[in-house]
């Protein structure tokens, strides 16, 4: 496949792909260009933002309020932690416990606890502490079972 | 419905510990009775061993926080351990298991000791396989990544 990269330094950035054939190696090239674009809508200062999806390391809700957290900011979000789950679960959204979500693709290392629990270490370095109900889900998503 | 399951767990949990050292047990008490040249067990001493290591296996869970399986050995888990030994050593004195034999008693102690000692660091190389394992399962998950 031939590929063809331009820089540009003005307008909106852009992938064109060509195909003959929708193949898997097309739709996989799609669903990770559109993947990587998705983002939702937050607020940081009072002030509406789009975040990426893949920026988002853990979502935690706190006294009702959904609070995003990536590398660097925290936002804070309309959305449930239910929703969110259900949303982004193909994007590595996965409920941890009542209040978080975790993004299983910023997930450093996991660590196997007593009582089959999993010490997991964000990107970031956060350390959340995965219960044995969670962590049997966990388990059967890396494994590839449900996701 | 969550409860019954929470205690079916625990008793499992229990179950698995009093088969584990009931085994360890009745190998010590058989190996005596090899060198004392007796090639049985009593039916009674081995279900006083048996009823022991449930009952040990319930203080184990519910009062001492199931230490065995603790991430660090610490003075907590060595203290829990040697409060168990104690309990089983004395008991077996009370029960003659031993013949009340002084020097059966302090070896039984010591092989409990290491008995604690292995469960323990079995515990944690199956910790550790895990931790292998689910981390393998995490970077095969990326790599999944449409």
């Amino acid at each position: 496949m031939k590929i063809t990269l331009q820089q540009i330094t003005e307008g909106k950035e852009e992938v064109i792909i060509r195909y003959r054939e929708m193949t898997e190696e097309i739709d996989g090239i799609i669903k990770y260009a559109e993947g990587q674009g998705k983002r939702l809508l937050a607020a940081k200062d009072g002030q509406q933002a789009p975040v990426r999806i893949s920026q988002v390391i853990y979502a935690e809700s706190v006294d009702g309020v959904t609070w995003l957290y990536t590398d660097k900011e925290v936002y804070r979000s309309g959305l449930t932690l239910s929703l969110l789950e259900g949303m982004y679960a193909g994007e590595g959204f996965f409920r941890c416990s009542k209040s978080m979500v975790i993004n299983i693709y910023c997930i450093s290392r996991l660590r196997s606890m007593p009582e089959k629990r999993i010490d997991v270490t964000m990107s970031n370095g956060e350390h959340v502490t995965i219960s044995r109900h969670y962590a049997k889900a966990l388990r059967s998503i890396l494994k590839g079972d449900t996701e | 419905m969550n409860r019954f399951k929470r205690y079916l767990s625990a008793e499992i949990k229990i179950e698995f510990k009093a088969c584990l050292y009931f085994f360890a047990i009745l190998f010590f008490y058989a190996v005596y009775q090899l060198v004392q040249g007796r090639f049985y067990t009593g039916i009674v001493q081995m279900a006083e061993m048996i009823l022991t290591a449930y009952a040990m296996g319930y203080v184990q869970v519910f009062l001492l926080g199931n230490f065995e399986e603790a991430e660090r050995i610490g003075k907590k888990e060595l203290g829990a351990s040697l409060l168990c030994m104690t309990v089983y050593t004395a008991l077996s004195w009370l029960l003659g298991w031993y013949d009340r034999n002084t020097a059966a008693t302090v070896l039984f102690f010591v092989y409990l000791a290491a008995c604690y000692l292995s469960i323990m660091l079995v515990y944690r190389i199956k910790r550790s396989i895990d931790t292998e394992e689910l981390n393998r399962e995490l970077e095969a998950f990326k790599n999944r990544r449409p």
